[in-house]
């Protein structure tokens, strides 16, 4: 057992956790942060993405203590008390929400790209989405959804 | 709950000098272990207890090793630079394009931002059969790479044979840092030294680095072409995921065509040719494309058929040298 300290959210935590925990299981078992998914456990399907001092990355392929001292963002982070972001506003108004089951890793991924680029081309788009596999909505809705919020984003940022 | 790992030691050096007694420390008491960088391949590996370990040594404390520079005609590239920082990096952009391209073939846009260059030189040879969970392997005999006595690909094949493990070599950065003669520096207990990439691998599918152990790669030093037009492509089912099934990088300069392949052999394979050497630029093409074709001893230890990836390694190198010369016209 060591001594674990980061961020989550913007709370401080300070656990022991062991070597060989991934920062998947250190969230949902530790934290009881279950928003972040458990999908394939081995990298493939992108459901436990979470942001690492801002950028989006695999928590079910990483040790928890490897994010010694770090800032994580993880689903539950995204809103604003209870003001959505605007891609959750817009993939509930789009409808690229089904299982929800791949929502929190296409929303956290979502709200990475818009936020370093607010006029994504088609492609970054689905550049952004194409390793979180889902299997209800066939993909276009949460394109719509990420073009959607892209568009609000920009209104409220230049009137 | 998800898949367990076996229990390790989890530490992280933050100095080489830190890194060569530990690593010293841990052969002299016998103990296994294993570098990390960015974890992406070796985690899902340790899931699988495709292999064991009593000490996981994190490399991402050596802060130095974070970087890229322009120094003269080459660019240099710390080992643990993560693959989208090179996608992205002003100079790589600039000066190495085909390079950000090939980063960008990688795995999935989150694997990039973890896993690093150095990484994904190292990255461990792959089979069907072995990257596999424990439950599927438990219903083959063990194979070479999982200390067993056959191979399933060379049916024929026992241990003590002169057959070696066959499993492919997948990395997507490494023909073109190949065909812009990449030198690595490693440091390791035996002080550092600096090599050519093409000497960093081996026929083994097994033992399939020169690299020995506790030695790491710290920097790579790569050539600025000039006049140069390069490319690679990939052949995967699922580009925004897999590992290359087939990757074929081209370099035209003036008169010279080289290619180098991945995913289609136990290492990379390099060829040369010169158009002085050949009739025409035709014959050139064609012939390096045959030796290429050769090279592949493709065995079906992927989701493509072993004939299909083989008849594709031609129709590439076409397509990369019609790209080129598109681009250059």
């Amino acid at each position: 057992m060591n001594i674990l300290k980061l961020t989550i959210n913007g709370v401080s935590h300070i656990k022991a956790v062991p070597a060989t925990m991934t920062l998947l299981d250190f969230l949902r078992d530790e934290i009881d942060l279950t928003g972040t998914k458990n999908g394939c456990d081995s990298g493939e399907c992108g459901c436990c993405t979470v942001m690492i001092n801002g950028v989006p990355m695999l928590s079910c392929i990483m040790l928890a203590r490897e994010v010694e001292g770090r800032v994580i963002t993880t689903i539950e982070g995204i809103a604003k008390g209870n003001h959505l972001h605007p891609v959750q506003e817009a993939m509930i108004e789009k409808g690229a929400i089904q299982c929800g089951y791949c929502t929190p890793a296409m929303v956290i991924n979502g709200v990475h790209l818009l936020e370093n680029n607010d006029n994504p081309s088609n492609d970054e788009v689905k550049e952004c989405i194409s390793a979180t596999v889902c299997r209800c909505t066939g993909y276009n809705s949460i394109e719509k959804a990420i073009h959607s919020a892209a568009s609000k984003m920009r209104k409220a940022k230049h009137g | 709950m998800s898949l367990l790992l076996e229990n390790f030691d989890f530490v992280r050096p933050t100095s080489l000098e830190h890194l060569n007694d530990l690593v010293k420390d841990y052969q002299e008491k016998g103990h296994e272990f294993t570098f990390s960088a960015g974890g992406t391949a070796l985690i899902p590996k340790l899931k699988t207890q495709s292999f064991k370990i009593d000490k996981f040594i994190s490399l991402n404390g050596l802060k130095d090793l974070h970087n890229v520079k322009k120094e003269g005609f080459y660019i240099t590239i710390g080992a643990l630079t993560t693959l989208s920082t090179i996608a992205n990096h002003e100079l790589t952009r600039i000066y190495l394009p085909a390079l950000a391209h090939a980063t960008r073939k990688v795995a999935s846009p989150q694997i990039r931002n973890r896993a690093t260059i150095g990484g994904n030189i190292m990255v461990d040879n792959r089979c069907i059969y072995i990257n596999q969970s424990s439950i599927n392997r438990e219903c083959h005999s063990p194979c070479f790479k999982a200390d067993g006595d056959v191979c399933h690909l060379v049916k024929s094949a026992r241990r003590g044979d002169e057959v070696l493990c066959q499993a492919r070599f997948v990395s997507d950065t490494a023909p073109i840092l190949l065909l812009l003669n990449t030198k690595i520096t490693i440091a390791g207990p035996k002080g550092p030294r600096k090599i050519k990439l093409g000497d960093l691998y081996l026929n083994d599918g097994i033992d399939s680095k020169s690299i020995e152990p506790g030695e790491v790669i710290t920097t790579l030093e790569v050539e600025i072409p000039e006049n140069t037009g390069l490319h690679y492509e990939k052949l995967a089912i699922r580009n925004a995921l897999d590992f290359p099934s087939l990757g074929v990088a081209v370099r035209i300069t003036d008169k010279d065509l080289s290619v180098a392949l991945t995913g289609v052999n136990t290492r990379p394979g390099v060829f040369r040719a010169n158009l002085d050497d050949y009739n025409t630029f035709d014959d050139m093409v064609s012939n390096i494309s045959k030796q290429a074709a050769d090279f592949g001893k493709t065995y079906n230890q992927d989701f493509f058929p072993r004939a299909y990836r083989k008849s594709m390694i031609p129709v590439f190198i076409r397509r990369g040298v019609n790209s080129i010369l598109k681009d250059q016209t």
